[in-house]
């Protein structure tokens, strides 16, 4: 028989969504026992219970525990999620003598796993503590926060790296070796997909699709292990969350009549500065929305130029040819990913330091998330092109920029206007708030007047962004009809 | 969905005369004042631009403001009669002389003289609507027409041999120039800024692992944020929806509480949610509440935008059949619009949620609880190592529900 290794994706999503399913769960109860206790019993206020350092081993192993457990005596939720079925070889429902047998067997099994995992792993974690205190200016260190080797002389230094490098590789090498032996051990079968338990049960886990009687009979929602928890999670998440971010409709509704003041005076705004500027600020909201408008303009116009070259070099079909273009298609995407996932007013907050408060900071914020934006959108798009016209093209002995120029270019045009028409409407709003960190334009003026509490001020602030939002998406509408 | 056209296509007439005519002087005002506009905008923002250049203080609007606007319209007459104008290309409209060909310059001028006569006064051009060939006064006199645009004459000339090319060129070009005098773009701060950050970046790169835990909680708390509103938003947003959706609203009720419906969402949605939170804080007093009230608010708006939208596309057939069974109108809803519709919302609702994520880590900054606060704390007290774990925290968290979410729009798709 014929052993192949291949990495089984259903199995160990499943798993891992029912492990953090339980670590959850144990998250939830242990906030509920300690906002219980805190409310009712404390005598002091603030008092919190006590979680233990060997709570974190407890908790992550005793829900390893449970979710083996679940998996091999009943359906949970990652084996519906992922749509698979613990059944006996030859297609009928296992009995619980086979099921309660499974369980140490199948806890082995992961078990096992985990150590594979890990030792797979292990060498990218040396590698990560090196580059830490590298960059920490610790030294050598394969402990976190602990030097092995402070820097010598630029040549030890280097001598020093390339000794840890090298280690880390024979290290790993060696790791690999032995995690693939295990994996091959445990996962043997010709596709590699039936566990080790499995293979000494003769039980199986299927795809719920592929068996031909249709599994089990059908069960109400409630009568199913993985609905109960389903809905547990459900009520649970929703008291929690409702704890955590101290929802309180109560307060909402009494502190109403002490508002009043404030919608009275927001809604009879005062545009007194609306064309004389304003003395502290020295700057007026009208020609402030100008500066609005045209940061949002030029963070545009940046990002398009900035993203339309990116997007071809985050493009898999386009790149992910050989391993040099592979690098480059892996690091383009973990540009775009990593910078758009800071929002743009934590990139004002950089920029405002790098060069100085003022509109120019908002536009290199609301440009620099706008390349990341409209790259990662871009080249989806270059992703989902028809092959055909670009094997044509290079069927006559074109280059690859050719290929690009005549083959990508025209199909890609349209929908790249349609995605800059949409980032223009994201960057007209994100413009407006953007000077609340420093950013320049209307935002500035709107955070002067609320810290001074001049709230008719910040009524006509908020009516002339109500305007300028509207009218722009007004605009983007009609010129999106027209490229249509 | 039954064509008109395509049972009762003899009965169709010809539009008649008289909204012909209104079509007619619709489009040569409305040529006229994209020139205008386009004018008026380019000598304002030249002139910005080379006030800025040039370093001048002063005011660069010499001219009083009346001559201003005579000298406007001039320009346009001129431009109009001597070539496509941006507002003719538009407006699908050119000049031709009566039997067709090219206008030569000297009917040009005499069109161009005749229209002070004619369209000054107005009633030259109000002349189009009772004239039988839809000619002004002043194409009257010297002999031109306005007629349609066909398909070649959009195609024919490239964009910079045109005139209405060229000004877009130069309208975008000085919108830009002036774009960069605005915003104080400069490039010499940004590169002699950037050994500033240097520091500042080796802090974000070396996180203060201290904070770690601290940091998380923050996170789980944000994440519950953005939860919690969205879960309430669509408690909120779903019956919006129906009231929001043009096809379902009939009749004079209907279409004031379509429309009511429809304004107030679109007002709020301009407001972003950090703005709200400005105003919730006021109302509830600082702390996590403030944050997913706004973030609640503005969800409804967009949600009820999203689910309208997608109401407005349901195929119509089930809907019918269900009706002719005689079904009232929740059944119909029930039975024909819900299925149709649950799997976009769920959709939309997730994408929602990835959105309320990234916002719930910045509303902090006024105030609105979330691990945007103590972000915010941190860079103001210059701590960026402290800072740098957050961030590193955040950028793993929304890249997660990011993939998460998009993951399950898919397989909802």
């Amino acid at each position: 028989m014929k052993r192949e290794v291949r990495f089984p994706k259903k199995r160990v999503g499943a798993f891992i969504t029912d492990w953090l399913i339980w670590l959850y769960l144990s998250y939830c109860i242990f906030f509920l026992i300690d906002y219980w206790y805190t409310e009712i019993v404390a005598v002091r206020p603030y008092y919190k219970v006590p979680f233990p350092w060997y709570g974190w081993p407890l908790v992550i192993i005793s829900s390893f525990l449970i979710a083996v457990a679940w998996e091999g005596l009943g359906t949970s939720v990652g084996f519906k999620a992922f749509g698979l079925t613990l059944i006996r070889m030859g297609g009928s429902p296992l009995p619980l003598r086979v099921k309660l047998k499974r369980v140490p067997l199948d806890l082995v099994s992961w078990s096992m796993s985990l150590v594979a995992g890990g030792l797979m792993l292990a060498p990218l974690a040396g590698l990560g503590t090196l580059f830490h205190g590298l960059s920490a200016g610790l030294g050598i260190s394969f402990i976190p926060m602990v030097s092995l080797w402070e820097f010598g002389a630029w040549y030890l230094s280097l001598a020093y790296v390339l000794i840890s490098l090298l280690t880390i590789l024979g290290v790993g090498i060696g790791c690999f070796f032995v995690a693939y032996r295990i994996a091959k051990w445990l996962w043997a079968c010709p596709k590699g997909d039936q566990f080790w338990c499995d293979r000494v049960l003769h039980t199986r886990v299927t795809p719920t699709s592929e068996i031909e009687d249709g599994g089990l009979p059908p069960k109400r929602l409630f009568e199913t292990s993985w609905g109960i928890i389903t809905l547990l999670l459900i009520v649970i998440t929703f008291y929690v969350g409702w704890l955590t971010t101290g929802i309180d409709f109560g307060n909402l509704i009494r502190r109403a009549p002490v508002t009043a003041y404030l919608w009275k005076r927001l809604a009879t705004p005062d545009f007194t500065h609306f064309i004389t500027p304003e003395p502290v600020l020295r700057d007026s909201i009208g020609s402030a929305i100008v500066e609005t408008i045209f940061m949002a303009l030029l963070a545009t116009a940046f990002g398009v130029v900035f993203a339309f070259p990116l997007s071809f070099l985050g493009a898999r079909n386009i790149m992910a040819t050989g391993p040099i273009g592979w690098l480059i298609y892996t690091v383009t995407r973990g540009f775009f990913n990593v910078v758009r996932s800071v929002e743009t007013i934590v990139w004002a907050l950089i920029f405002a330091v790098w060069v100085s408060f003022g509109p120019f900071a908002g536009v290199m914020a609301l440009a620099i998330h706008t390349i990341a934006a409209l790259g990662k959108l871009y080249s989806e798009q270059v992703e989902g092109i028809d092959p055909g016209p670009l094997e044509a093209i290079a069927a006559t002995g074109a280059r690859r920029w050719q290929v690009v120029l005549y083959g990508v270019i025209p199909q890609i045009v349209p929908s790249y206007l349609a995605f800059t028409m949409y980032r223009w409407d994201i960057n007209v709003r994100m413009s407006t708030i953007i000077g609340l960190v420093g950013g320049g334009g209307i935002g500035r003026i709107l955070f002067h007047y609320k810290n001074e509490l001049r709230w008719e001020e910040v009524g006509a602030v908020i009516v002339v962004i109500i305007a300028v939002v509207w009218v722009m998406d007004y605009v983007s509408g009609l010129v999106r009809e027209k490229i249509a | 969905m039954r064509m008109r056209g395509e049972y009762y296509a003899g009965f169709i007439q010809k539009k008649p005369a008289w909204m012909e005519a209104f079509g007619a002087l619709k489009a040569r005002i409305a040529a006229f004042l994209v020139d205008y506009v386009a004018i008026f905008y380019f000598i304002v923002i030249t002139s910005y631009c080379i006030t800025e250049i040039s370093g001048y203080q002063g005011s660069f609007f010499l001219i009083p403001w009346w001559i201003f606007l005579i000298v406007v319209s001039e320009l346009v007459v001129l431009w109009e009669t001597f070539g496509i104008s941006l507002g003719m290309r538009a407006a699908g409209i050119r000049l031709t002389t009566a039997d067709g060909s090219t206008v030569p310059f000297h009917r040009g001028i005499i069109r161009y003289l005749a229209w002070h006569i004619s369209a000054l006064p107005v009633i030259g051009c109000l002349a189009i609507l009772w004239n039988r060939d839809r000619l002004s006064w002043h194409d009257r006199i010297s002999r031109t027409k306005i007629e349609k645009q066909d398909e070649t004459d959009k195609t024919r000339i490239t964009w910079y041999k045109s005139s209405h090319g060229i000004s877009i060129a130069l309208l975008v070009f000085f919108t830009l120039l002036a774009g960069v005098f605005i915003t104080e773009i400069n490039l010499h701060t940004l590169f002699t800024g950037a050994s500033k950050t240097g520091r500042l970046w080796k802090a974000l790169l070396t996180p203060d692992w201290a904070v770690l835990g601290t940091g998380i909680n923050l996170l789980i708390v944000t994440i519950f944020m953005a939860l919690m509103a969205t879960l309430f938003a669509i408690v909120f947003a779903v019956p919006l929806s129906f009231l929001a959706a043009r096809n379902l609203m009939h009749g004079f009720i209907g279409r004031s509480v379509y429309t009511v419906v429809r304004v107030i969402m679109s007002i709020t949605r301009s407001i972003e949610p950090i703005i709200w939170a400005i105003i919730f804080v006021v109302w509830v007093r600082l702390g996590t509440f403030p944050g997913v009230l706004a973030l609640f608010v503005h969800s409804i708006a967009d949600l009820t935008k999203l689910y309208s939208e997608r109401l407005e596309s349901i195929d119509p057939g089930p809907v019918e059949a269900i009706k002719a069974t005689g079904a009232s109108q929740l059944q119909v809803i029930l039975y024909g619009i819900v299925p149709q519709i649950v799997n976009p919302y769920l959709s939309f609702t997730l994408y929602r949620w990835d959105i309320n994520v990234r916002m719930a880590t910045v509303i902090g900054i006024v105030g609105g609880g979330g691990i945007g606060q103590r972000l915010y704390h941190y860079t103001r007290h210059w701590q960026w190592h402290a800072a740098g774990t957050l961030m590193l925290l955040i950028i793993v968290t929304v890249w997660a529900i990011d993939y998460l979410s998009s993951r399950l729009r898919e397989s909802l798709e």
